[in-house]
């Protein structure tokens, strides 16, 4: 099913509701077509978001809203889902149950069902239902809740059809909750005074002292009805959630019958992985291997893009072109933005690795292991969900500290948050390490990322300390273990890939045409040019963390628009220097095809590298040339890994920045930008002096 | 069932030992327990169980077992009706 452009146009609105974690957002996308991103872990949603597709000759538009376990706005996310719910009737609710957790989920569905909407019951992850020793009889859950029930896979794409029919033919539940007698009275005389289809729900809330608007006569009532039901010895609150537990409890019995002996994958699995003592060093094993299998698999492709780089850059030079034009054309643009693509490889390896260990449950579990550090820093559980956003981009990390409710909270996270690696820094590490460190690039990155963590976590401790921090959240909920889809995963690899290629296009295309006129101007000898000037004076200030040559301190300043553009911007001064060799057609292609058969070559040799015994070598490497080439011969190891730590750590972007300055105000946008500096200069001075 | 989950909670307990009691699930436990804090019935007693007090890393330690579950207690709430 194809997406509309238009959501206006949709003469259908479905809203989706469900729990964290029972694959409501993959069902979204298995029913509309559409892109959302997924996690296996609660909280993946964090806005409404919607999409819309056709529906026979109909066009209906689908809410996606976050999880939530009631409807009682203890959090922003179920604040977000109830108040959407009472702001209009759709024409459906969409009810997304997991199948194996039914006891846990009815309690919303029960709620749903009161708001006097058309229901159906979605019952999802019935395959690990059955996986777990549960039998489900359907009709039964049918007939107790009386709204349509339909069993799906929403990763398989399973059973969409039928809800889509089920959604159309929807209706209000019939069931109804009998509450203590004392309370039903109370709903009976409040419900006449709420114009709402939803009354009943909210008379309920209401006397559950849940913050609902109600006109003056209903709030005067209200407050009347409190004062008896207290005279009573009654606890409305207690009363209602109470009625809701046993009446899910009893449906949820009625509903499924347990097999015996049957082997329970999750509880083995983390009886390993959250090990009090085992936990942590499998994490780091876990994620040492990540970064090995992304070199192993995307080394071939970065050459063979370099390759593919170089001839398009000789064919330009061979091109009658005047000599100004095909050096902006090879050198600037080709080398420039050329050299950032080269590294897509290595992003779409990583992220394929994270997406599988994310849709798995691994990336919870290690979450789960990080949330015990972050609470022992008087963090909230939830602060794991920004920091780890943070490793792909720090922008809709910092966006994402939204979720979580104290101030002094949602600042330390994001502070902390622009040191977490994201995918653009990646870009740099590779080159360097490739260069500096190939026997240990995996190594070397991943303690860049610990690095990163590391200052992260203890900048949060330490505002801790100026700012009150809040006392520690609620419980925090692993989802079990999922084998992902392929087709999931190479989504989600893809999706993120395509978002840092499509970046490219825009403010590093300007960057680095920018680089190369100020390294033309004047025109001449570019050691003498208005940027190569500018650069002497960044590295004079850089000597002392043993970055000497004026191209490498250069670069770190358009490296304040984007992380990535370091790369170009070094590709664009180094490649300056040594204009690329006019190349024939023939000859261009020769080379590359026989690049791309030495890629897939290599490609088919890293599976067995990687099944092999966990040593972290790669193969040693050939000889540099071009951007390598000239990189080694600029700086020592010992500069070149202060030169990491500090892209690692210094300003961020300027994206990062704005979205720091958009939640929290121009002024801790620009502390965060002086005090990355420091840290960055710091760190990376200490660094120089390794023995290397 | 909510009123006997309060009645548990007058001595501390983890939402693992609540389950049994009640003859239900850990994560059904975990919702109503959720309910309640919210609305100061029930608070955490910490994240590991009560042995762990002395212990140097029990802040950094997933704890014996109950590595999701942590601690509970009724509060002293004075406006609940007992």
């Amino acid at each position: 099913m194809a997406c509309l452009a238009d959501p206006a146009s949709a003469d259908l609105r479905f809203v989706a509701v469900g729990n964290p974690n029972t694959g409501k957002t993959t069902l979204v996308n298995a029913l509309s077509g559409s892109c959302l991103r997924i996690g296996n872990w609660p909280g993946t949603t964090v806005e409404r978001v919607e999409t819309c597709f056709p529906v026979g000759d109909r066009h209906a538009c689908l809410v996606d809203l976050p999880g939530a376990y009631s409807l009682a706005a203890g959090t922003a996310e179920e604040r977000l889902t109830r108040d959407e719910l009472l702001a209009a009737r759709p024409d459906a609710v969409v009810d997304v149950v997991d199948a194996s957790n039914l006891e846990r989920n009815l309690y919303l569905t029960l709620e749903l069902a009161e708001l006097g909407y058309p229901l159906v019951v979605a019952l999802n992850l019935l395959d690990e239902a059955r996986a777990r020793g549960l039998d489900l009889r359907l009709e039964v859950l049918e007939e107790r809740l009386g709204v349509p029930v339909v069993a799906t896979v929403a990763v398989r794409e399973q059973g969409m059809e039928g809800l889509v029919a089920a959604a159309l033919q929807a209706r209000p539940a019939t069931l109804r909750l009998d509450y203590p007698e004392s309370i039903e009275n109370a709903v009976a005389r409040l419900e006449p005074l709420i114009q709402h289809p939803s009354r009943r729900w909210m008379a309920l809330a209401a006397l559950s002292g849940e913050p609902i608007a109600l006109d003056e006569p209903a709030s005067r009532l209200l407050e009347t009805l409190k004062v008896e039901l207290v005279s009573l010895g009654v606890d409305p609150f207690l009363g209602i959630v109470g009625t809701r537990y046993q009446a899910a409890r009893e449906i949820a019995a009625s509903v499924q019958a347990t097999r015996p002996g049957v082997h329970r994958l999750t509880e083995t699995l983390d009886r390993w992985f959250l090990h009090p003592w085992l936990g942590i060093p499998l994490f780091l094993v876990g994620m040492l291997l990540v970064f090995r299998f992304t070199f192993q698999f995307s080394d071939p492709w970065v050459g063979w893009l370099g390759q593919v780089q170089e001839v398009l850059g000789g064919w330009i030079a061979a091109l009658p072109l005047p000599g100004l034009l095909a050096s902006f054309l090879a050198d600037g643009l080709v080398g420039g933005i050329g050299t950032v693509l080269a590294f897509t490889p290595v992003l779409f390896f990583l992220f394929l690795a994270l997406s599988f260990l994310e849709a798995s449950g691994f990336l919870a579990r290690s979450a789960f292991l990080v949330d015990r550090l972050m609470k022992a820093m008087g963090l909230p559980g939830r602060a794991f969900i920004p920091m780890i956003l943070g490793f792909g981009c720090n922008v809709p990390a910092i966006s994402a500290t939204r979720t979580m409710e104290s101030f002094s909270d949602r600042l330390r996270v994001a502070m902390a948050v622009p040191f977490a690696a994201c995918s653009a820094r990646l870009a740099v590490f590779t080159l360097f390490t490739s260069v500096f460190f190939p026997q240990h690039a995996a190594v070397v990155v991943f303690s860049l990322y610990l690095l990163g963590l590391l200052v992260g976590m203890l900048t949060a401790l330490a505002l801790g300390r100026l700012t009150p921090p809040s006392q520690a959240g609620s419980a925090m909920e692993l989802p079990p273990y999922r084998i992902p889809t392929w087709k999931v995963v190479w989504r989600q690899a893809s999706a993120r890939t395509w978002s840092f290629v499509e970046g490219v296009g825009g403010a590093i295309l300007v960057s680095v045409a920018a680089v190369w006129v100020l390294l033309n101007l004047p025109p001449g000898d570019i050691s003498q040019s208005f940027y190569a000037r500018l650069s002497m004076g960044l590295a004079w200030l850089l000597g002392p963390l043993e970055i000497h040559d004026w191209r490498l301190a250069g670069a770190l300043l358009p490296g304040f628009v984007a992380k990535e553009v370091v790369i170009g911007t070094l590709g664009v001064s180094y490649l300056q220097a040594d204009p690329v060799a006019p190349m024939g057609l023939v000859e261009g292609l020769h080379e590359i095809t026989s690049g791309l058969a030495g890629a897939l070559w290599a490609t088919l040799q890293a599976f067995p590298a990687l099944l092999g015994l966990p040593g972290i070598h790669l193969p040693p490497p050939e000889a540099p040339e071009g951007l390598p080439a000239a990189l080694s011969q600029s700086m020592t190891r010992s500069g070149a890994l202060a030169y990491l730590v500090f892209v690692l750590l210094y300003t961020p972007c300027v994206g990062t920045l704005m979205a720091l300055r958009l939640e929290f105000g121009r002024r801790w946008a620009a502390l965060s930008a002086v005090y990355q500096l420091l840290v960055a200069y710091a760190l990376a001075f200490l660094a120089a002096r390794l023995p290397l | 069932m909510i009123e006997r989950l309060l009645e548990l909670l007058e001595a501390p307990r983890s939402p693992g030992e609540l389950a049994r009691e009640l003859g239900t699930t850990g994560s059904a436990v975990e919702g109503m327990l959720g309910l309640l804090e919210s609305r100061g019935y029930v608070e955490r007693l910490c994240d590991s169980p009560p042995c762990c007090g002395g212990c140097a890393v029990r802040n950094l330690c997933p704890g014996p077992g109950a590595v999701t579950q942590g601690v509970w207690r009724r509060t002293s709430r004075p406006e609940n009706p007992s």
